[in-house]
């Protein structure tokens, strides 16, 4: 190939900048879209009041546009039969924001945007007019009883809702930026702490919150041990030979094993081996009801323990490797075993190192979702399987993984229109978790590292 | 930093000994474990796909058994062969007589559609009747229908088969005569069909196939008592046996001479043909009787020498031996898993069949070769092996592979110049503390789950390079050029007007160019495709070549699969860049060479292997790359090579059709070769990637390199 | 709304429900089966509730093996799926009907199209040419679009081998034939009304109940040629021609009656209020009769009863 001459600043250099900077680029692209459209779900948008030239009413959010004609959420599907319109720019006459327009979301029927005519309260009164929203923001503050809302749409029509039905409400015209900041904050709040509803478009993701992280500490119980073990063999242990080779050899290929693999690895072997074998010594009355037959979070645990093997294994190395060997001399020297010398010198000095490896293991599995697929995650399981009933843990129990519910929000819910702020939402919960777990072990190994240098200094 | 150990007694040596053996051993047992580890998951995937390959089996047992005089006469046999149905309307069971036909007529022929259908008895006054069977399978002879089928005769032969809206039954009398009846629920409707056959069988929606001599007649019935031949051919050799197979689209042919073939009805623009192929013969004695058995499009064949023969559709032959009996079965028994057959011959002895041949329709042929499938003209590779009725089920893993390396073609085309060139600029051009920064923005960059990146590609990406096609294209021109274009303004201003420029890095100085540079291209480009490709570059693209542009491309899948592989690549080049020893790069630039010559001449070459196996790594990432893969493509089984049609990958089938295959199935045992075919593939290419490391390791050492 | 109300207290009278209830199967029934077991959990805080739906196909290995006991289905179960189940389990399985759908084509709002023929449907989805003989159609053109559209070329998307939707659209939109191999396979249905709202180009078959502001439903034409949508009327009657029941198969063996949690989740399903859930989700609710004929089949106490007693 010829080169061209030029100089030390040449085309290579610019063009190889470049593909940094796309890289880096196209990260930072997807990390900003995923982030804002997943925080600006929770915010409390306007809502506009339409009037068409044929004088039809329209109130809704909007959301985008194309050409000449602009979107509208509007809600009320039980009313309208849709939740979405769309409204031709030049047959808008007025557009307003009536500062009594409210949003409330409920349990049925999803949400709804009108105006409120009057409470009944548990003593039969119907209070109306201004009285009615004050009883009913007490109501919502939880210092007074509602039972029944008022409701009436833009076009005038009429609806009963029962108090208990209000899943959350607000007059989102009415708010100024403190409210909607507070708003948020609750919204971000209830999306984090609350099961799905509606089928899984409405309400939280606090089960598969809770369900990747059961997962996962359970996966870091069996992998931790033996990648920590499988590491020290390696670079303790055994003399550096063929089988070191074999051994580092199987490592990498357990590493670049395609996940669906382990998946199906799981299903085979765990799910249809063991767990059938178990279920026919230990629960053969709940048969032909399986309890460990089935992929359930025990068996997801092992499959994705098995998977992240060689993440422990490696940092762990990594760590035993930068421990200097004047140290395990010198404890050998001072008549130390050498599981002495592992135990009390080196072990202690590469922890951060294997804590590394384990955040590491941690964030993959948290993300991975092919194999769960196979093994035990569920579309919904709104209990999460710790509870007060004997055994407290429930290992056989199918969960909800903040992946796998992204993957069933984004193709399987009932609108994927409506759906998509919340699949922005989940995706963004999910990258910040793996995100921030990912920079604990950046942190974390860049302080061992300094560490380090400081001793072989000293 | 250790706590201060405490003398240990002398008398505390031997435990302190064995606790270390002990220790030892534990550990040494798990560096091992990892190995079985690896090795567990091979072997299962082996076992478990092993059974597709076994030969099928079997088992012939001749028994004189329930015979009684009676058993001689019998026209039909029940599933578990313990009643059968003699020539005067007599139900039978080892015991005598369980009930009577009312009829004064003698039972000619038997039809039966399969499991829990209608039974068919042609009589020989010319009459037939139609007895239902109930829920569970039995044979409700009180609510039988009776119609006519012929006038003259009786009827010598008779086929039954489910079509639309109801039953037909067609039916051959002693001369050779031809008749249809088409019975719904309203009405049944008498065909007068005008030729004269010696053997006869209905196919699917009326299609009743007739032989006479070396004659292969194709006709098509219909609901409203209509018919019209459809196809006439000759045979190489008189017709002795003749049967469609399930699902009514494959007809077997036996023949005088011992020879098999298949004539499949496909269906084209000139209408309905015939095509021919042939199997492997049982012997040159001519066929007896042929035999469909109601799964995996299997049959049987007996030739006149007694010869058996256990037959697939696609994989042709699979079994052949002797049946102990010569004679002809009269009654013929198949359960509804096609796994025991069982008849009663002219000597009145029972034969059973117990057939094992679970994955037939699986051979090396069927997965590998083209095959013309029922409905195609065409050999195909196709892929649809989930079927829930009577349709064939199509297992080439062909078109699996295909897409599987598809994408990761595509994914490394986008991965590898931008990781390689990542690599070479935070190893050639950044400074200690740069790298440093920027090594864990990659990392978190591998971070970054495939769920997330199919998602925002699948859902976001592609409808969005849909709309701009045009400027994404511009994108692959404009970025490299834009870049250079930046270095060059870069040097000129700072050489002009003698800047003091802050000395950054060129990868990050370049991000906000490049940026605003996408943005530009992306909102020129409808201007560019207006005046360059009449405002439509789709169009303009099928009019001048023939492309067609899917949604859901392996464009898009080469661009967040290339992402998701950019930092493996990175990591793994980067360090072997970066292990190159110094001093051979000093030495060069010592010599006068510029920077460009002696990373193109010394850095590359003495890293190629390293970089060779980042190359093979990643390949492996991305052939086995799940989620991605299942978001953004459309799972289409195609075969185009082309860069923005879909592809079908083996990982995303493995996660789509698994949890419904049944266990044990074939279905479910050609996805486990699907996945043992990756674990095998990424097996390969990364002991080959780390063997390829180990050396190059060695050989920085010997170059005095750090590495 | 009242009835639900009524029900409640008759409920909470007996013993404490609990346990575990898990469903495999269909998506397009995902949403129900989420929307009923919500409301079962509410009326029975001890129940727990897993429902896995990624498609019908799954259900029937699923039941087979033993590793469920309900088994969501957006088709009837097939000769061979129902033998192996009889095989394993001993006895049949039962068919519960429990809400109507029907199969609907869907094109992006911008698409002038309003109607199709079965045949066309055929021509445009499937390589075979099963039903009928007319030509494949590959440009919008010849659906006898002009303008722009006539020379666009058709993009297809469809449900992914597992759903119930790609099994009975392949048996009665394609007479049982093959599907091109370029029909997008989409897994959900959601995702298939999203990628058709996406694209100019795309048709795609979904079940009912997943219209989103950027598709248009298209009307499809019954054997004398009138364009039927799918609406309410037209799919009690059967008048649009690819109309279909939603089934949950229930592991239970003849004479024995269903074990309590199981019957609570039916009673709950098959009531004004479980039915109320199917119009929510934009399904059919099972007209009464067949609601009836299926309470009778599980013997559940028939409707009316329920309203009678605990009004007394």
């Amino acid at each position: 190939m010829r080169i061209p001459r030029v100089g030390g600043d040449g085309v290579w250099r610019w063009l190889s900048g470049a593909c940094v900077a796309l890289s880096l680029l196209a990260v930072v692209a997807l990390l900003v879209l995923v982030v804002t459209r997943g925080l600006a779900h929770f915010w409390p948008a306007d809502i506009e009041q339409l009037t068409l030239d044929d004088g039809q009413r329209i109130a809704g959010i909007a959301r985008g546009s194309e050409a000449n004609e602009q979107r509208y959420f509007t809600a009320n599907r039980d009313l309208d039969g849709e939740v979405w319109r769309w409204v031709e720019t030049q047959a808008i006459e007025r557009r307003e924001t009536p500062p009594e327009l409210l949003y409330a979301e409920r349990r049925d029927w999803g949400p709804f945007i009108g105006r409120l005519t009057a409470v009944e309260t548990p003593a039969g009164e119907r209070l109306q007019g201004a009285e009615a929203e004050r009883r009913l923001r007490r109501a919502l503050a939880g210092d007074a009883e509602v039972t029944t809302l008022h409701l009436r749409n833009v076009e005038g029509r009429a609806l009963e809702v029962a108090f208990a039905q209000v899943a959350s409400l607000s007059w989102p015209n009415r708010m100024d930026i403190g409210d909607k900041l507070a708003a948020w904050g609750h919204g971000v709040w209830r999306f984090l702490s609350e099961a799905p509803s509606d089928g899984n478009t409405g309400g939280g993701v606090w089960p598969a919150i809770f369900g990747t992280l059961l997962m996962v500490m359970l996966m870091s119980l069996v992998v931790t041990p033996f990648g920590v073990l499988a590491a020290l063999y390696l670079n303790e242990v055994a003399r550096q030979g063929p089988l070191t080779r074999l051994v580092r050899i199987a490592v990498r290929n357990l590493a670049g094993v395609p996940s669906i693999v382990y998946g199906v690895f799981g299903l085979g072997v765990f799910v249809y081996g063991l767990g059938g074998h178990l279920d026919s010594w230990f629960f053969a009355e709940r048969l032909p009801s399986p309890t460990f037959g089935t992929g359930g979070l025990l068996w997801a645990s092992l499959t994705l323990a098995l998977l992240t093997l060689p993440v422990v294994i490696v940092a762990t190395e990594e760590g035993l490797a930068r421990v200097p060997v004047a140290l395990r001399e010198g404890s050998l020297a001072l008549g130390a075993t050498r599981f002495e010398t592992l135990r009390r010198v080196v072990v202690p000095m590469a922890l951060p190192s294997m804590l590394t490896g384990v955040i590491l293991a941690v964030a993959r599995a948290a993300g991975e979702v092919a194999p769960l697929m196979l093994v035990g995650v569920a579309k919904l399981a709104p209990e999460i399987p710790v509870d007060g009933e004997f055994p407290y843990l429930h290992l056989d129990s199918k969960f909800m993984h903040l992946g796998y519910h992204l993957f069933d929000l984004g193709f399987a819910s009932r609108d994927a229109e409506a759906a998509m702020p919340l699949v922005f939402a989940t995706a963004t919960l999910l990258v910040v978790v793996i995100v921030v777990l990912n920079l604990t072990a950046i942190i974390l190994r860049h302080h061992l590292r300094a560490r380090h240098r400081a001793l072989e200094h000293s | 930093m250790t706590e201060p150990s405490t003398a240990p007694p002398r008398s505390n040596r031997r435990l302190r000994q064995r606790l270390d053996r002990l220790a030892t051993g534990v550990i040494a047992a798990s560096g091992i474990g990892v190995v079985v580890a690896v090795l567990a998951i091979g072997v299962y995937l082996m076992l478990a796909v092993l059974p597709l390959f076994d030969d099928a089996e079997v088992n012939v047992d001749a028994a004189p058994s329930a015979a009684d005089e009676g058993a001689i006469h019998a026209v039909w046999l029940a599933d578990d062969g313990t009643r059968w149905l003699t020539r005067d309307g007599q139900l039978r069971d080892a015991e005598g007589e369980v009930a009577t036909l009312a009829t004064s007529a003698t039972i000619a022929a038997v039809a039966e559609a399969g499991d829990r259908q209608p039974l068919a008895l042609g009589l020989s006054n010319g009459e037939v009747r139609l007895v239902p069977r109930d829920d569970r399978g039995r044979l409700r002879w009180a609510q039988a229908s009776t119609m006519r089928l012929f006038e003259a005769r009786g009827v010598a032969a008779l086929t039954l088969r489910h079509a639309a809206q109801g039953w037909v039954l067609a039916g051959r009398d002693s001369q050779g005569e031809v008749a249809a009846l088409w019975h719904t629920d309203e009405a049944t409707r008498r065909i007068a069909v005008p030729e004269t056959a010696e053997h006869i069988a209905l196919g699917h929606a009326g299609r009743l196939a007739m032989t006479q001599g070396t004659q292969l007649t194709l006709w098509e019935l219909s609901p409203d008592g209509g018919g019209k031949a459809l196809a006439r051919t000759d045979t190489q050799a008189p017709t002795t046996a003749l049967s469609f197979l399930q699902g009514g689209r494959t007809l077997i042919v036996g023949d005088a001479g011992g020879g098999l073939h298949r004539w499949r009805l496909s269906p084209d623009d000139a209408g309905w043909q015939a095509a021919e192929t042939s199997y492997t013969a049982l012997g040159d004695s001519a066929i007896r009787r042929l035999i469909a058995l109601p799964r995996q499009r299997l049959w049987l064949a007996l030739d006149d020498s007694g010869r058996l023969g256990l037959y697939q559709s696609l994989s042709g032959q699979r079994w052949q031996g002797q049946a102990s009996e010569t004679t002809l079965p009269t009654a013929v028994s198949i359960n509804a898993q096609g796994t025991q057959v069982m008849w009663l011959d002219e000597a009145g002895t029972l034969q059973r069949l117990s057939i094992e041949a679970p994955h037939a329709a699986v051979s090396p042929a069927t997965l590998w070769m083209p095959q013309v499938y029922e409905g195609h003209s065409d050999a195909e590779w196709r892929w649809a092996a989930a079927v829930t009725g009577d349709e064939e089920p199509q297992y080439s893993l062909v078109p699996l592979a295909w897409g599987t390396l598809k994408a990761a073609a595509w994914a490394m085309v986008f991965a590898v110049p931008l990781a390689l060139g990542a690599a070479v600029h935070s190893a050639c051009y950044m400074s200690r503390r740069q790298r440093a920064r920027l090594k864990p923005a990659i990392e978190l960059m591998e971070a970054l789950p495939g769920v997330v990146i199919g998602f925002v590609a699948g859902l976001f990406v592609a409808p969005f390079v849909e709309r701009h096609l045009a400027g994404t294209l511009a994108l692959f021109v404009c970025v490299p050029l834009g870049s250079v274009a930046c270095g060059w303004l870069w040097r000129m201003l700072s050489r002009r007007w003698e800047l003091h420029l802050p000395p950054i890095s060129a990868g990050i100085g370049l991000m906000v160019p490049l940026a605003l540079l996408c943005w530009a291209a992306l909102s020129l480009s409808p201007w560019l495709e207006a005046w360059w490709f009449g405002g439509d570059l789709r169009a303009w693209m099928h009019q001048q070549w023939g492309w067609d542009y899917a949604q859901r491309n392996a464009l898009i899948v080469g661009m967040a699969m290339g992402l998701a592989i950019i930092p493996t690549l990175y990591s793994l080049a980067e360090e072997a860049l970066s292990g190159v020893p110094r001093p051979l790069a000093e030495g060069s630039l010592a010599l006068g060479a510029t920077r460009a010559q002696t990373l193109w001449r010394v850095q590359l070459p003495a890293a190629a292997p390293g970089i060779l196996s980042a190359v093979m790594i990643g390949a492996g990432r991305a052939v086995g790359e799940t989620m991605i893969v299942l978001m953004v493509t459309g799972n289409t089984p195609l075969m185009s090579p082309s860069l923005f049609e879909g592809l079908r990958s083996l990982a995303a089938n493995l996660a789509i059709e698994l949890p419904e295959a049944a266990v044990g199935g074939t279905h479910y045992r050609l996805l486990l070769l699907g996945a043992l075919l990756l674990f095998v593939f990424t097996f390969v290419v990364n002991t080959l990637a780390e063997m390829v490391r180990w050396r190059l390791k060695r050989r920085y050492r010997r170059y005095g390199g750090d590495a | 709304m009242t009835l639900g109300a009524l029900l409640l207290p008759m409920m909470a009278m007996a013993a404490p429900l609990s346990g575990t209830l898990g469903s495999v199967g269909s998506d397009t029934l995902g949403g129900l089966m989420t929307q009923w077991g919500e409301r079962l959990s509410a009326r029975h805080p001890e129940v727990r509730l897993q429902v896995q739906a990624s498609g019908s196909g799954t259900a029937p290995p699923a039941l087979a093996e033993g590793v469920t006991r309900i088994g969501a289905m957006s088709r009837p179960m097939t000769e061979a799926e129902r033998a192996d189940f009889i095989a394993r389990q001993g006895h049949p399985p039962v068919a519960v009907p429990v809400a109507l759908d029907a199969l609907t084509l869907f094109v992006h709002r911008d698409n002038p199209l309003t109607s199709l023929t079965l045949a066309q449907v055929e021509a445009l989805f499937a390589d075979t040419r099963f039903c009928d003989q007319a030509p494949a159609i590959r440009r919008w053109g010849a659906l006898g679009l002009d303008g722009d559209w006539a020379s666009r070329p058709v993009a297809r998307f469809g449900r992914n081998t597992a759903s119930g939707s790609h099994a009975l659209f392949k048996r009665e939109a394609l007479c049982g034939g093959n599907f091109r191999r370029d029909v997008n396979e989409l897994p959900g249905s959601s995702a298939v009304v999203a990628a058709v709202g996406r694209s100019r180009e795309a048709i795609g078959y979904a079940g009912l109940g997943y219209p989103t502001a950027m598709v248009k439903i298209l009307a499809l034409r019954d054997d004398q040629g009138t364009p039927r949508l799918p609406t309410h009327d037209n799919v009690v009657s059967g008048r649009y021609p690819l109309t279909r029941p939603l089934y949950i198969y229930v592991n239970l063996a003849p004479g024995e009656s269903l074990p309590p949690l199981e019957r609570a989740f039916f009673d709950l399903v098959l009531s004004p209020e479980g039915q109320a859930v199917v119009a929510r989700q934009g399904f059919v609710p099972l007209p009464e009769s067949r609601l009836a004929t299926a309470r009778r089949a599980l013997r559940l106490p028939p409707l009316a009863d329920v309203t009678q007693s605990s009004s007394n």
